[in-house]
């Protein structure tokens, strides 16, 4: 029988960038989910569960800071553990992310492999189900 | 007139099926070489091998493939995939693009050169930046700034000249390391137009450069431009320039209400303590912004700061004072929730 | 008898040369503005706009929002403007006295709680009952007046603005993510410049999600199709091509922005103007370029709103006619400006322009139809004559049209769909059959009403964008 692989959660809209991770996740043996734009993000999360998401903040339709708050107000989504990924650009932005629950941040231009660290260190905190 | 419209339409049907059709090679090569290429970043491969299976034709997918990523990688695999640029055939490529004549050859190849720093480029790109275009010397700027050509740096400035865009003077300049902030305080030693002045401080703002506080005191003190008082007081108010204070307390009382708004600002960042009773008294000032101003930052930096503005909120004798406090602890209260 | 066939004769080779000078006129205007787009474009290639975030150089924004029984869409476009790209702007909900839900649905979905407030400036509007903002986004405020119409709700909005630049949009526009960026980078580059227009699009057709667009696509029915071409043709280019000439004489309300001293300094909207804003661009040429014969008001070519076009004739119809006499009033009141040249090609091109074409034009286009089938049929005129009549009326306009199509093509925001190209082409033929003379019949009517004085406004109400 298979293994369930612990499943990530990717919510980025730039293609390349979205290639990239998932190669890298696959090759960690996580299986990966993304999504391009905010706006199925919650249901998604809610139907799949995954052990860590990876959250870009400038999502179109629904940008990722909503989508945080929307995460963390719902109890049932609130115990998983949000990476926020996005440019330095908005400091602003990203302080709000953080005291909304945001348990860690990687800023672009990104190191994959500092990346692949975090989502290892964090998923971890999650109890698989 | 019928003919030529007929004739312009199929010449638009046709660019669209060339466009659609360049898409699809674009994701083709990409689904093709992909792999290829993430194979090649995990294993111990020379970049050569990579690049001697792309036919030539194909460089400019896989330079797009590359371009979009360089932007947004960095660490090891950023090293590697530059290597791809740099270490092979593509850099004669770029290279020979960007000696040739044609505006979109040249703008395309400074794009890579820069990115992915290629050393040899420099001459080349020194020799563009003096013609006459400006999306010529912005992006051969751009590239010299993204390989640290500090030694072309008088030849950006003085060829900028030219084209008065400091809003692209800025762009171009963060594009150097910080190491551009040493040579800036050198420069705003001497001389210089407002304008350089302004867009120079906005670099120091940009790296948020320590080391720079005694030069923004200078330009505090002897500069008479609203501009670049703002500024000076913005810079020091983020690098916390405790030195600065007595200059940015006199700054309180210029005749300029934007002036005066920042310096509140600056002041209750650096010292609130010792600054309170000046800035309350700003709460009287003349000025809707500069009142406002006060009032947040007694609000907000002060301990007793609610009660303050509650007695003041009565006050018939200062009416405007009054509305000012009563609006913000009002705002307070609601974003209290 | 004889000057009666003779006078008729004059008059079709008027409407003749009338057909070629517009024609000739918008074919100009295209090119000039094609080549400004081109400029835009290739500068934008290289500017990062969001690192403005870094730099920190940016003028905060306060956003305008005047709504009037706007229940069925106002808590998704507040959502969506609260998502703009932007460093830190206020964003300014005036509720115009609504007859329906519109205040109460802020209530529950923004937690707005009533605030203190002081006006900063007297701009003439109806008294506003309370200023209220979110406990939610503190960045949110909403303001209750009596009703008195868009420029009267728009004065309010400024009278407690807080930021140096103010952007007016529609209840129902909407807006790109990264609009304020682009709108705002004039301001930044210019001292001069006290307003900037973006361009409009048609929404309707478009996939659009949570009053985002997210996917460009054409109206299905061909009313719409038609006035996509022509704001295509009016905007992109007619627009633009003024904006060469600095002598941009109006900019949508649906999406706009100035600098707030301007505003404040003209006293604002004008209370009771038919098209306010047409009418607040005049004024500010004529108040400030004397002053500062530098001033500019400009136009940026990137589609960054979508706005809905009526696809009922009734709606249409009373949208034009307010439309006409807007322009009709706005030039009126400040006629002092033709032929002036203190204003440049402003009053020596522009005005002489809205006043031959866009007033008397309808005018003579209606009546030169008719004068023309009259003629014909009384043999006044020979069938060659007719034809060749036809052919320059009809065929320059379908030209027309067809260029304006292909410049789009070649600038921004195309359709993806080739499909919907062909459509494109399709309804810039078939606009000039029937479409246009239509809206001619309207202006013309619309002429002759404001002229005998019939000035009142008539409602619009509009399809929800979800």
């Amino acid at each position: 029988m298979e293994p369930i692989l612990p499943r990530i959660l990717l919510a980025e809209d730039n293609e390349v960038v979205q290639r990239i991770i998932i190669h890298k996740l696959q090759k960690e043996n996580f299986s990966v989910t993304c999504l391009s734009t905010g706006e199925k993000i919650v249901e998604t999360v809610n139907s799949l569960r995954p052990v860590l998401i990876i959250l870009d903040l400038l999502l179109p339709i629904k940008n990722g800071l909503i989508v945080l708050n929307e995460l963390k107000s719902n109890p049932a989504l609130s115990g998983i553990p949000v990476i926020i990924f996005t440019t330095d650009n908005n400091e602003v932005m990203l302080n709000t992310a953080m005291k909304s629950g945001a348990v860690d941040y990687i800023l672009k231009p990104f190191s994959p492999d500092e990346l692949i660290a975090k989502i290892k260190h964090y998923s971890k905190l999650t109890p698989l189900k | 007139m019928l003919v030529t419209s007929y004739f312009l339409i199929c010449l638009v049907v046709e660019m669209r099926i060339l466009n659609n059709i360049r898409n699809k090679q674009k994701i083709k090569f990409l689904d093709e070489w992909e792999t290829l290429l993430f194979s090649y970043l995990e294993n111990t491969g020379l970049p050569d091998e990579l690049v001697n299976k792309i036919p030539r034709r194909k460089y400019k997918y896989l330079l797009g493939y590359l371009g979009e990523i360089l932007l947004t990688l960095k660490g090891k695999d950023f090293d590697k995939l530059a290597a791809l640029i740099t270490s092979t055939k593509l850099s004669g490529y770029l290279l020979a693009k960007l000696k040739s004549n044609s505006k979109r050859n040249i703008v395309f190849s400074s794009f890579f050169v820069g990115l992915a720093k290629i050393e040899k480029a420099k001459p080349i790109l020194q020799m563009k930046v003096k013609k006459h275009n400006d999306q010529i010397f912005f992006s051969c700027s751009t590239a010299l700034a993204r390989i640290n050509s500090y030694e072309s740096l008088d030849l950006i400035l003085t060829e900028f000249k030219r084209y008065r865009h400091y809003g692209y003077l800025l762009l171009i300049l963060t594009e150097f390391d910080e190491k551009i902030c040493d040579k800036i305080i050198e420069m705003m030693k001497t001389e210089l137009p407002d304008q350089f002045i302004v867009t120079f401080i906005r670099v120091l703002r940009y790296y948020k450069y320590q080391k720079g506080g005694q030069t923004a005191l200078t330009v505090l003190v002897y500069s008479y431009s609203k501009e670049i008082l703002i500024e000076s007081l913005k810079f020091i108010e983020e690098i916390k320039y405790k030195n600065a204070i007595p200059a940015v307390s006199k700054l309180l009382e210029h005749s300029k209400p934007e002036i005066r708004s920042q310096a509140i600002k600056t002041i209750m960042k650096l010292d609130s303590k010792a600054y309170e009773d000046k800035v309350y008294s700003r709460l009287f000032d003349n000025n809707y912004e500069v009142q406002y101003q006060a009032a947040f930052a007694i609000l907000n930096c002060c301990d007793d700061g609610e009660e303050k503005l509650s007695e003041l909120a009565y006050d018939l004798q200062n009416s405007n004072a009054a509305a000012v406090s009563r609006m913000l602890i009002s705002e307070k209260k609601v974003k209290e929730g | 008898m004889i000057i009666f066939r003779y006078m008729t004769f004059l008059y079709n080779y008027l409407l003749l040369i009338y057909s070629i000078a517009i024609g000739t006129i918008y074919l100009l205007l295209n090119i000039l503005s094609f080549k400004r787009i081109i400029q835009y474009k290739q500068k934008m290639a290289y500017v990062d706009l969001k690192k403005i975030f870094k730099f920190q150089n940016y003028k905060p924004i306060s956003i305008i929002v005047p709504a009037y029984n706007e229940e069925n869409t106002i808590v998704q476009s507040i959502k969506s403007l609260l998502q703009l790209e932007y460093p830190e702007y206020q964003l300014i909900i005036v509720n115009d006295g609504s007859t329906d839900g519109t205040l109460e649905k802020m209530f529950t979905h923004f937690s707005i709680r009533q605030v203190s407030f002081i006006p900063l400036y007297k701009l003439d509007s109806m008294p506003v009952k309370s200023v209220y903002m979110s406990s939610l986004y503190p960045s949110l405020v909403v303001i209750d007046k009596a009703n008195g119409g868009k420029a009267d709700a728009t004065n309010a909005g400024i009278n407690i603005a807080k930021n140096p630049l103010i952007t007016v949009i529609d209840a129902d526009s909407i807006l790109e993510r990264d609009c304020l960026l682009k709108i705002v980078r004039p301001f930044m580059e210019n001292e001069d410049i006290i307003a900037v227009g973006g361009t409009i699009r048609v929404a309707n057709g478009c996939e659009i999600i949570q009053g985002n667009i997210v996917k460009i696509g054409i109206a299905k029915s061909w009313l719409a199709r038609f006035q996509t071409v022509e704001y295509l043709r009016a905007f992109l280019f007619g627009r633009n091509g003024f904006d060469v000439l600095n002598s941009v004489m109006i900019i949508s309300g649906a999406f706009s922005c100035f600098s707030r001293d301007a505003l404040i300094k003209i006293g604002g909207y004008r209370k009771g103007s038919i098209g306010e804003d047409m009418e607040i661009i005049v004024r500010m040429h004529e108040e400030f370029r004397i002053e500062n014969p530098e001033t500019k008001i400009t136009f940026i070519p990137d589609p960054v709103c979508w706005t809905e076009a009526p696809e009922r004739l009734k709606i249409l119809r009373s949208q034009r006619i307010r439309w006409q006499k807007g322009t009709i009033d706005s030039i009126r009141l400040h006629l002092k400006m033709l032929l002036n040249t203190k204003f440049g090609a402003l009053g020596l091109i522009a005005f002489p322009y809205y006043v031959i074409f866009e007033i008397v034009g309808p005018i003579i286009e209606v009546s030169g139809y008719f004068v023309f089938v009259f003629a014909y049929i009384f043999n006044i005129v020979s069938t060659p004559f007719a034809i060749a009549f036809l052919s320059v009326v009809i065929i320059y306009g379908v030209v027309l049209s067809i260029l304006s199509v292909i410049l789009e093509e070649l600038s921004f925001k195309k359709y993806p769909n080739i499909k919907d190209l062909f459509i494109l082409f399709a309804a810039a033929v078939f606009e000039n059959f029937g479409y246009r003379q239509i809206i001619a019949w309207w202006r013309f009517k619309a002429t002759i009403d404001y002229i005998s004085g019939k000035r009142s406004w008539g409602k619009m109400e509009k399809k929800g964008f979800n």
